[in-house]
């Protein structure tokens, strides 16, 4: 049985595993027409290559669309939850994966998948190390709250309202920026597990890191 | 790092350092990062003074492990509050219902010790999940099922102990009902093993639940009597169909005689699935939609589950207006079209998909999110029926004091025989002034359906003791008995204080 020191160990190697994702779906797939101006490469913070090798995002949201559309072309496998459940790429990836250590993953998504996604890490040694919401208005406006870990990845909710209808792309860039830091705070539990208060008609979407922490 | 209540420091320190040897330094938690993992992720207290925390976390992986701890908690009098997988969520997660009480996490404890195919069961630890469980039975390739609940990542075991229930067929969807033989350590370190597993090298532990003269596993359902270690269930042989068929009438009044034909057809044995009466509800849609939905599922061999739901059908159509409309039936396994259009638990397959559904979305505006339950058991009667739904008109109407609280419900399901669990759920959000309107609300919901003598099966933590309260039959002898249980099985009161409305003498109100 693997120690809790040695689960913590392996994790700070960062020597992540890959991840065998499901492909682009064709939802996510038809949401390249939505890619943002700002096409370049993604890289991670200094130019190294990005912490997580998953990200999940929500098919249902064209903006989590965007975001998926945005991280291709990295070698990161993208995840669509075309109803927002967790369960098929937990039971056939995420599960197993984390069972033999820490792994980063990310993801834009609805605040249920987070909040099972957690519940699973914590008993995993990881925790939410970064946490935004972004309440969806009817008429398109977005409101963006940093819950949890902005700092590290070098964003403001200043940043994500002048990115308009954009944000999507400057929130992957952001998680881009994400690098583990064995100095850094240890968090409790996210707020993912309840609701704020929400506007009738607005839809919230969250994006998100859970890491080893 | 707090303490726990009544508890010196030395003592406490004492007790780690005795609980560090015994199970490892890196399974005692006592920081607060990691002991606030332990908060009810929905406690209708959330973030308030209220709320229920633990002071410390001790995770062993054995039964010598669970002994040693139990032992020192019960020498330096500090209350212990064990949980297997603590994703008991709605009913209090992984918080102690008495704040600062140290959680004995046994989800290191998750091995599967045996699956028997030939008699159908199973034996497992307290950190063995629905998912593990299936997934280990899929990997051995075994033709079983098990029975998850809605959601799939609790605990066996813990799910069984709390009065949990499933979704596949009578008697496995009843989780305590279907369990045969237990381990458990008492407050004092001592290990019991329940019906034949008092024999010495029993041979029939899980095959025969009775043993020998009084049968004491009901003491640890919803209790702190004992730290449950083991636990042996049954499991369905995998049927080779199902089929669930739908009864339905524009009347309200016809819930009556379709209730009699479905209890006369469940108690016979006849429908063995889990039912769900979908209809009702205020502001019920009116024009062509009907007054009344019942499920009619049957699990068995194909010919046999069509003979049954043909008699079945005849029964229902036999009242006047009722229609019958045939489902499709599924044979096991299922395909992977059929799996995309079946309810996956009705087929022993756990998942997550209930969170799905909490969370509001473009085709679901208005979703619960966080919530607690209120359940009350009420009689499987149309009469009953009715006079529950009523109850819930006039009373849900008035404790949302002109506030949409967005309580949801009620839903009609028949976990049980003979009876209708009336869910009503209580949303929780992070809006501490609704959350607070919420629990008014609760606790007057229940105390108007104890005076019509409906009461809850399973309650959120912070509500279990004014839900004990209700069962108050001849001044509380009933609860009066379980105390004085408590107070001899456990004398320094150190087992999940306030449980289920069971408190230690030493915190118990005069």
């Amino acid at each position: 049985m693997t120690s809790r020191r040695e689960f913590l160990e392996a994790a700070a190697l960062t020597a992540l595993p890959v991840i065998g994702g499901a492909p682009l779906t064709a939802a996510a797939t038809s949401s390249q027409k939505s890619l943002p101006a700002n096409d370049a490469p993604l890289v991670g913070a200094a130019g190294a290559g990005l912490a997580f090798n998953l990200v999940l995002f929500d098919s249902r949201y064209s903006q989590a669309r965007s975001a998926a559309a945005r991280i291709r072309g990295t070698g990161v496998s993208v995840h669509a939850l075309a109803d927002g459940d967790i369960t098929q790429i937990w039971m056939d990836h995420i599960g197993p994966t984390w069972q033999r250590g820490p792994t980063a993953i990310a993801g834009v998504t609805a605040r249920p998948a987070l909040f099972c996604l957690e519940q699973f890490a914590l008993s995993s040694r990881m925790r939410v190390v970064f946490h935004a919401e972004h309440v969806v208005h009817a008429d398109g406006r977005t409101e963006h709250s940093l819950l949890r870990g902005a700092e590290r990845l070098h964003l403001s909710t200043a940043d994500l309202s002048r990115a308009g209808e954009n944000w999507p792309t400057h929130i992957v860039e952001a998680l881009a920026r994400y690098r583990p830091q064995g100095d850094g705070a240890r968090f409790g539990r996210s707020h993912a597990a309840l609701e704020p208060a929400l506007p009738p008609q607005a839809q919230l979407l969250t994006s998100w890191i859970i890491a080893a922490a | 790092m707090s303490l726990p209540p009544n508890v010196s420091q030395t003592a406490f320190d004492a007790a780690l350092k005795a609980w560090r040897e015994a199970v490892g330094k890196e399974w005692v938690f006592t920081e607060e990062a990691d002991v606030a993992l332990y908060r009810d992720a929905y406690s209708p207290f959330h973030g308030e003074p209220e709320e229920r925390m633990a002071s410390a976390a001790v995770a062993p992986s054995t039964l010598e492990e669970v002994q040693a701890v139990v032992r020192t908690a019960n020498q330096h009098h500090i209350p212990l509050y064990p949980i297997s997988t603590g994703r008991n969520l709605a009913y209090g997660g992984s918080a102690p219902v008495y704040s600062g009480s140290v959680v004995l996490d046994l989800k290191r404890m998750n091995r599967v010790l045996e699956v028997n195919e030939r008699n159908a069961y199973a034996l497992v630890e307290p950190g063995v999940s629905y998912f593990d469980l299936y997934n280990h039975i899929q990997k051995a390739g075994l033709d079983v099922w098990i029975d998850p609940p809605d959601p799939g990542w609790g605990s066996v075991i813990g799910n069984a102990l709390d009065g949990g229930g499933g979704w596949t067929a009578s008697p496995f969807r009843d989780h305590f009902g279907s369990h045969c033989g237990m381990e458990v350590v008492l407050a004092n370190g001592d290990v019991v093993r329940t019906g034949m597993g008092a024999l010495p090298n029993a041979k029939s532990w899980q095959h025969n639940r009775w043993g020998y003269g009084p049968w004491v596993d009901g003491l640890f359902r919803q209790s702190n009597l004992g730290v449950v270690t083991k636990m042996g269930f049954y499991l369905m042989p995998r049927p080779e169909a199902m089929q669930m068929s739908t009864a339905t009438s524009m009347r309200d009044e016809d819930i009556v005689p379709m209730l009699d034909v479905l209890n006369r057809l469940e108690n016979t044995h006849l429908v063995n699935g889990s039912t769900q009466i979908f209809g009702g509800a205020p502001g019920r849609p009116g024009g062509n939609a009907p007054a009344w939905t019942i499920q009619v599922p049957i699990y068995g061999p194909e010919a046999v589950v069509r003979a049954s739901m043909e008699y079945a059908k005849a029964k229902f159509t036999a009242i006047p207006g009722v229609k019958f409309t045939d489902g499709e039936l599924f044979r096991t396994p299922l395909s992977q079209d059929a799996l995309t259009r079946v309810r996956l638990v009705n087929f022993g397959i756990p998942n997550l998909s209930t969170f799905a559904m909490l969370g509001r979305s473009p085709v679901n505006p208005d979703p619960a999110g966080g919530h607690i339950g209120f359940s009350p058991i009420v009689p499987r009667t149309g009469e009953s029926l009715l006079e529950f739904r009523r109850y819930y008109d006039e009373h849900v109407t008035k404790v949302h004091a002109g506030d949409d609280l967005g309580i949801v419900g009620p839903v009609y399901m028949t976990c049980w025989d003979r009876t209708l669990v009336c869910l009503i759920m209580f949303p929780i959000g992070r809006d501490k002034a609704r959350n607070v309107k919420v629990r008014q609300s609760f606790e007057r919901l229940v105390k108007v359906a104890a005076d019509k003598g409906w009461a809850e099966y399973r309650a959120p933590a912070g509500f279990q003791s004014l839900i004990a309260d209700t069962y108050s039959y001849n001044n509380h002898s009933l609860g009066r008995l379980r105390e004085t249980i408590k107070d001899a099985v456990d004398p320094n009161g150190i087992l999940s204080a306030g449980r289920y409305g069971v408190w230690p003498k030493h915190l118990r109100k005069a």
